[in-house]
């Protein structure tokens, strides 16, 4: 279909005049990567589902202060990361839910599949899941937006709202984690 | 690893260093240390860039796309009701020249209740006043359900007729 080929600048246009076919295709759209930010940060199910929803209502009600000259990822993302950062503060205030690493990457380890079900070629993937797990939750969230999400350092600072010499500090480090996580496949590879 | 050098990989890895920079940087792959620093560079981000996609379920975009549909129609309402069309804009006129006109009704009687005021005046004032309130509501509350009288020379053509 020609409309679900237009650029996201007609799209925002369309969206803005409220043109609900238009909407329609951006939730398809965008959805996948605001889930995938949404998964990083929160971890389970039913928040994930909430923060893609709350996600979409806040672009409703601020898209017509959005300005069509600049990328429109960069803004959703903006929203998703401050939206999942909110949903985070009220989790760890309800159930004193730990935000130290290590004890989230408990948490979010029960909601995942039985390692012995995954295939043998999801071993590295597995590994590298439980090596982002390790991270703090910004920091993964940096690294899902510069990576997976395929942001510039400047994009990646303007979303969280930081210094651009902060995203690199805390980019280096979770890089060096990662590594040292990682070392097993990093060792097999070089070998 | 130093941040520098990590900086200086990434950079190199996205083509954002110039023909200069990047023969000096590999030139300085021969040294074991930051060839190898180089080599995870690219491990990690291929790890990162292929980790395969969750994919969000079928039913949250159905239901994400109901929300907004629901959104779009409550706002496109609101807007309407909003609207600033002539007859809007009169009614407004209208409520902020009453508005202004009962605020008046104060002072007025305030002036009535001041012994030094002569009385004319105060009579004056005080028909004045309750005219303007309470016959001026007395007659809006009459009005009230009863359909508009039609124009003396009308009722007269139809009398003649």
């Amino acid at each position: 279909m020609a409309s679900e080929r237009m650029n996201d600048g007609e799209l925002v246009e369309k969206c803005k005049r409220g043109d609900s076919r238009a909407w329609k295709i951006m939730v398809a759209r965008l959805t996948p990567q605001v889930y995938r930010l949404s998964m990083r940060m929160l971890g389970s199910g039913r928040d994930v589902e909430d923060a893609c929803q709350e996600v979409f209502l806040r672009m409703i009600r601020s898209l017509h202060a959005f300005d069509v000259e600049r990328p429109l990822r960069p803004w959703v993302y903006r929203i998703a990361y401050h939206v999942c950062l909110r949903k985070l503060g009220k989790m760890s205030e309800k159930m004193s839910l730990p935000t130290e690493p290590g004890q989230l990457a408990l948490v979010q380890e029960m909601d995942r599949p039985n390692p012995e079900q995954s295939a043998a070629s999801k071993e590295t993937d597995k590994l590298l899941l439980d090596a982002l797990d390790s991270l703090s939750v910004q920091d993964r969230a940096l690294v899902e937006l510069r990576y997976r999400a395929g942001l510039s350092e400047n994009e990646v600072a303007e979303v969280a709202d930081m210094p651009v010499n902060t995203v690199k500090t805390r980019l280096h480090r979770a890089r060096a984690r990662l590594k040292q996580k990682l070392s097993k496949i990093f060792q097999s590879e070089t070998a | 690893m130093s941040i520098e050098l990590e900086e200086m990989i990434e950079a190199y890895l996205e083509g954002g260093l110039d023909e200069e920079q990047a023969l000096a940087f590999e030139l300085s792959l021969s040294d074991p240390q930051t060839s190898r620093a180089f080599s995870e560079a690219i491990m990690l981000r291929d790890l990162l860039t292929h980790l395969p996609p969750d994919q969000p379920p079928w039913e949250l975009i159905l239901k994400i796309e109901s929300s907004v549909q629901d959104q779009i129609k409550t706002s496109k309402a609101m807007n309407t009701r909003d609207e600033k069309t002539p007859a809007f804009r009169n009614t407004a006129i209208r409520a902020v020249l009453r508005g202004t006109g009962w605020s008046l009704r104060g002072p007025a009687m305030v002036l009535c209740g001041m012994p030094k005021v002569d009385r004319r005046i105060r009579k004056a004032v005080s028909i004045r006043t309750i005219w303007g309130s309470a016959g001026r509501l007395a007659r809006t509350l009459g009005q009230m359900g009863q359909k508009r009288k039609r124009p003396w020379w009308k009722r007269a053509i139809e009398r003649v007729s």
